[in-house]
């Protein structure tokens, strides 16, 4: 469900092959990340550009995600919301505590 | 201009594999009779987010085997309605006095309360907590009826105790009409 596309740096970037982010993959995506989180030292880059829809189970397993990563004092960034996607995070204000970037390429990862 | 009175009832059954396929019917059927009003677009956002959160609660709490979703649309409003035979929401049935606000759940960002209407009736709402936002360990992780009403101009639950019948009914206000 998280694609792993390459580490990077102290990142590691992914992308999520899911359009429909709901209930029905929302525990298997959690755990998937927190098994990223575990198991690498990088923070974990996440390209959400399929995802069309996405309900409250999956914005939990977000946070708890990234409650996980803080932990590890690591972390979890977004890139590539629908605009959609986007206003949910702004309407709910989770767009204060995660770090949402339009692409890749403006994370400024160390070279 | 041109406005519509339009209203469909839908029936689903009440499984999680068919929560995508039931909000699509509910969403063709919003899209197709929103297409005259102006900023459709953030009607179209809001409703989407209520109905899925509607569908999703209803799997995850009322355990009931259909839910029923109605929508209205008049030039002042959509309103959505979702009504169900599972468990009811439990602090409604309380009979505590009209005005009662109780806190459903707090977060650094959130406050989410019901306000009870009637013996039958409570209204859910939401206060904006402005704080140190970014603390991630003070922050929730159920977004369900903080979604809802934050979408809504209304968000009101009611319990008929002789049928069991649940009923929660969103209101999204319109915009005036596009001019033409």
């Amino acid at each position: 469900m998280i694609d792993i596309i390459k580490q990077e740096n102290g990142y590691l970037l992914t992308k999520l092959d899911v359009t429909e982010a709901n209930l029905n993959n929302s525990e298997k995506f959690k755990a998937e990340l927190i098994g990223l989180l575990d198991g690498h030292n990088d923070k974990i880059v996440i390209d959400m550009h399929r995802v069309s829809y996405m309900d409250s189970s999956f914005l939990g397993a977000l946070v708890a995600g990234l409650k996980h990563a803080i932990s590890l004092n690591s972390d979890v960034l977004l890139v590539s919301l629908r605009k959609d996607i986007s206003d949910l995070f702004s309407l709910i204000r989770l767009d204060k505590v995660f770090k949402i970037y339009n692409d890749f390429d403006d994370i400024v990862i160390p070279r | 201009m041109h406005t519509r009175y339009s209203g469909k009832y839908f029936t689903f059954i009440n499984v999680s594999t068919a929560l995508t396929s039931s909000l699509k019917q509910v969403l063709e059927y919003i899209e197709e009779n929103l297409a005259d009003f102006a900023y459709a677009e953030d009607i179209y956002f809001k409703t989407k987010a209520i109905i899925t959160e509607l569908l999703t609660n209803g799997f995850k709490h009322a355990g009931a085997e259909t839910v029923n979703i109605s929508i209205d649309i008049d030039p002042q409003y959509i309103t959505i309605v979702k009504t169900d035979y599972g468990i009811p929401f439990p602090l409604v049935v309380s009979g505590s006095p009209q005005g009662t606000k109780t806190m459903l759940s707090y977060d650094i960002m959130h406050h989410l309360y019901a306000i009870n209407l009637n013996a039958r009736q409570v209204k859910f709402l939401v206060e904006d907590i402005i704080g140190d936002e970014t603390d991630i360990k003070g922050v929730g992780e159920h977004f369900g009826l903080l979604i809802i009403t934050k979408c809504s101009e209304e968000f009101i639950y009611d319990f008929d105790e002789a049928s069991k019948l649940n009923t929660f009914t969103a209101k999204v206000k319109l915009p005036p009409p596009a001019h033409v």
